[in-house]
């Protein structure tokens, strides 16, 4: 596989279909990927083979560095692809036509090639050219406006969620066309980010349709359900920072016993749990208040009432528990200035055909692999790769 | 002014590219049913097997009746309608011998089995991985546990809300001045659902190679995909990361502000995000304030980062009384990222959800046509909308045991008057 990619949507459709096996061999201008560029970094010093999305999104991948802003590096890449069975393409689709980028013209060229793009709104349509940063595209999906306070401006979740869905979702194109190329050979495969971001809004579109109403924003309850849903499942502070409090969905009196509350088994309770939300919370908080979070899951769970600690990074890598530990998840892996550190492991565990983690490439460390010794000299003079 | 809502049935499609696989689909909640729905619109025939008394007889979140026919409120439910469409429902009391039986008949001849029980469900059933692959070498089974199989935590209920407060995604979430929130509302469950799917479809490539496996999706390390950059990151630099809102780590503007209502709905936003200084300069020609544009603190982008609260407070009072779309389409038309925050109900309504079917419209004999996204790719070959709306309760039952099993009638009204099967819903 080839990925041309600039940001996260494009480079985890790459990720993880390189854990999965593929050789994605990544296609970087001379300036390396924008995401090269983002931090944070060791020692917080700006390096290009250092930041933290490359180290993590680029893993397991080559790097070939090619300007394809020449002719030259445009039929380089051309001819790259006839050893290729996907080209995934997340260029900002006003840049295609100056890289020489026309995934019509690709496909017709090489008919057994999946031709993945990746773009804020898909190929078609009347937004097909509006420019799409994360944050715009993920507004543009629908998914935004239910994060956050009610009272506030709504927030989205934390980093490129927006790309990575898109991205995934590419990944489910790609596949799913591999596995008809016998029959229909290459296709392409037109992701929009901003339906990735949709397809999270599920039931959404139900009530919008059906009640021809929003879903409000609510903090860290639940959006979108009336007073008769099962509460709680929100965030709570509790001794030593927050919990995940849910209820147990089959036994929701549990709950009386686990905060020794018998205000929480009354039958008009019961019944409405999320139309009395501000009075569990109210309920719930002398016991949470004065208990650790660890101390609140371990009492929770032993009455199978599903909490949870809300953790922060480093506790996830700490691992109290020793669960990742004891699932040999996190990998170290070695850092390109020397030393290591530890990155996420499997996505999926299968039996028999097997997930694979690498290290992220230098740029262009795969340049040599070019053509002939006399090319790779002409087209180092020519500034082509 | 945005025109009326309005959902086009999907058209059918003869060329999906997982046409010929069949999926046996235990799952529960959110994750799996999504799973199993992206498969069901490939192209593979997913037999959504419940149990008898499976769905709540008077849900309170039931859909308004315009059907014909009988008048069935688990056929309504909101939650199932979304879930379940591209799927058949084949009604099976697993805990019986009979029922337990004709689902390892199901399983000679399937290619899939998907579940996401907790990791003891599957054994109380004596349906384990030994035993499906005794019946079916070439079967694939997918579980999708919240923690694994394995491991200290490998019994620990959790649902998809819980996982993103143990991966770090919740406490990354929120204001900067705030508490830690959710991502989303089953964010954790449509990650972990989407991700099934790839590994799925992966695990039937290789196939021909390897015959059938198991597939395991552990909900938590599913996501921990998703925030690697900070595990990473928070290595590198010795620094925790921060909840940070909108923000972006190095350019503003970049975040959501006011504007003029929508559909008489005051909670009306739009996102805005300058990348480069040419996107700011294009912001600029649309905001047309001088002001801010010869001010010296937003020259440069790292000004306009290090400024960004006050720049957001400008912004804020200008974006205020502009109808959002109205002014996302000029900021485009200049060049600047901007989209309107969208809801459901005003994406039923936008022209680029319409021309691309992004939701499209199903069929449901009970609550007629309703809506339901596309996943978020198109394949030029073998196109792949959603097929069906949900099925009504157990209404494959008897076709299935009939037809895929080639079972007698007189097998057949056995199981159904024994309860190991079931044609209706009917009370535990």
């Amino acid at each position: 596989m080839l990925e041309l990619s600039e940001t996260a949507a494009g480079a985890y459709c790459g990720r993880l279909l390189a854990g999965f096996g593929a050789a994605v061999t990544l296609i970087e201008p001379p300036t390396g990927s924008p995401l090269r560029r983002r931090g944070p970094f060791r020692d917080d010093i700006p390096d290009s083979e250092g930041g933290a999305t490359h180290l993590h999104l680029n893993r397991r991948k080559r790097s070939l560095r090619i300007n394809l802003q020449s002719a030259a590096g445009q039929r380089l890449l051309v001819e790259s692809l006839s050893d290729a069975d996907v080209f995934i393409i997340d260029l900002d689709r006003r840049r295609w036509s100056a890289q020489g980028i026309d995934p019509h013209a690709i496909s017709r060229r090489h008919p057994q090639l999946q031709v993945c793009t990746l773009t804020p709104y898909g190929s078609d349509g009347p937004k097909s050219d509006w420019l799409g940063a994360e944050l715009t595209a993920y507004a543009a999906g629908g998914y935004l406006r239910i994060g956050g306070e009610p009272h506030r401006e709504p927030v989205k979740a934390w980093g490129d969620q927006g790309h990575l869905q898109a991205g995934l979702h590419a990944a489910l194109g790609i596949v799913s066309a591999l596995a008809a190329a016998d029959e229909h050979g290459g296709q392409r495969i037109d992701t929009a980010v901003f339906e990735a971001v949709a397809f999270l809004l599920g039931g959404g579109y139900q009530h919008a349709w059906f009640s021809d109403r929003e879903p409000v924003r609510n903090g860290a309850r639940l959006v979108g359900f009336g007073p008769g849903h099962l509460y709680p499942s929100t965030i709570r502070p509790c001794l030593d920072g927050w919990v995940h409090a849910h209820c147990n969905n089959r036994y929701p009196e549990a709950m009386a016993i686990l905060f020794d509350q018998p205000r929480l088994a009354e039958p008009d309770m019961l019944a409405t749990l999320f139309g009395h939300a501000d009075e569990v919370d109210e309920l719930m908080e002398p016991m949470l208040m004065r208990t650790s979070r660890r101390d609140v899951v371990r009492q929770a769970q032993d009455l199978r009432i599903p909490f949870t600690e809300v953790l922060a990074p480093s506790e996830v890598m700490a691992d109290a528990d020793g669960h990742h530990a004891s699932r040999d998840f996190w990998q170290s892996t070695p850092h390109p200035r020397g030393g290591e550190y530890l990155a996420s492991g499997p996505a999926v565990r299968f039996g028999e055909t097997v997930w694979r983690d690498g290290a992220a490439p230098t740029l262009g460390e795969a340049n040599h692999h070019l053509g002939t010794p006399e090319q790779r000299v002409r087209w180092r003079r020519a500034g082509v790769a | 002014m945005l025109p009326d809502p309005a959902l086009t049935p999907y058209p059918p499609s003869a060329r999906r590219p997982l046409g010929g696989v069949r999926v046996l689909d235990l799952t529960t909640a959110v994750a799996g049913p999504v799973a199993a729905l992206l498969l069901g619109a490939l192209g593979a025939e997913v037999l959504r097997v419940e149990t008898p008394w499976a769905r709540p007889a008077h849900p309170a979140s039931a859909l308004p009746y315009r059907g014909e026919g009988p008048d069935e409120p688990w056929n309504r439910e909101a939650r199932l309608n979304e879930l379940a469409n591209s799927k058949r429902s084949v009604a099976l009391n697993l805990t019986t011998d009979d029922g337990r039986e004709t689902f390892l008949d199901l399983v000679e001849r399937s290619d899939v089995v998907l579940e996401n029980f907790s990791p003891r469900v599957m054994g109380n059933f004596a349906l384990e991985w030994d035993v499906l692959r005794e019946r079916n070498p070439q079967i694939i089974y997918v579980a999708m546990p919240a923690f694994g199989r394995s491991g200290p935590l490998r019994d620990r209920i959790s649902y998809g809300p819980g996982i993103d407060a143990m991966s770090g995604l919740s406490w990354l979430t929120g204001y900067a001045d705030g508490s830690p929130l959710k991502p989303g509302n089953f964010y954790c469950d449509q990650n972990a659902g989407v991700h099934a799917a790839v590994a799925t479809v992966a695990a039937l490539l290789a196939r021909p190679r390897v015959g059938g496996q198991t597939v395991e999706l552990a909900m938590l390390e599913g996501e921990l995909q998703l925030i690697g950059d900070a595990m990473v990151g928070q290595q590198l630099s010795g620094r925790e990361p921060t909840r940070m809102g909108n923000d972006h780590s190095s350019a503003a503007p970049h975040g959501v502000y006011p504007a003029a209502p929508v559909l008489g709905d005051a909670d009306s936003w739009i996102a805005i995000a300058c990348r480069t200084d040419e996107e700011w300069s294009a912001l600029l020609n649309v905001w047309g304030n001088e002001s801010v544009a010869a001010n010296p603190d937003f020259a440069t982008g790292l000004r306009r980062w290090k400024h960004r609260a006050q720049l957001d407070r400008l912004l804020s009072a200008w974006t205020c009384d502009h109808d959002p779309h109205e002014l996302a389409q000029r900021l485009q038309a200049a060049g600047a990222p901007a989209s309107p925050v969208e809801g459901a109900r005003t994406l039923l309504r936008d022209d680029q959800v319409r021309a691309r079917q992004s939701v499209g419209g199903l069929a449901h004999p009970q609550v007629g046509l309703s809506p339901a996204p596309q996943a978020g790719f198109r394949l030029s070959a073998t196109p792949s909308p959603p097929k069906n709306a949900a099925p009504l309760f157990a209404v494959d039952t008897v076709p299935v045991l009939r037809e895929i099993l080639g079972y007698s009638a007189e097998r057949i009204a056995a199981l159904l008057a024994s309860g190991a099967a079931s044609d209706r819903l009917r009370p535990r």
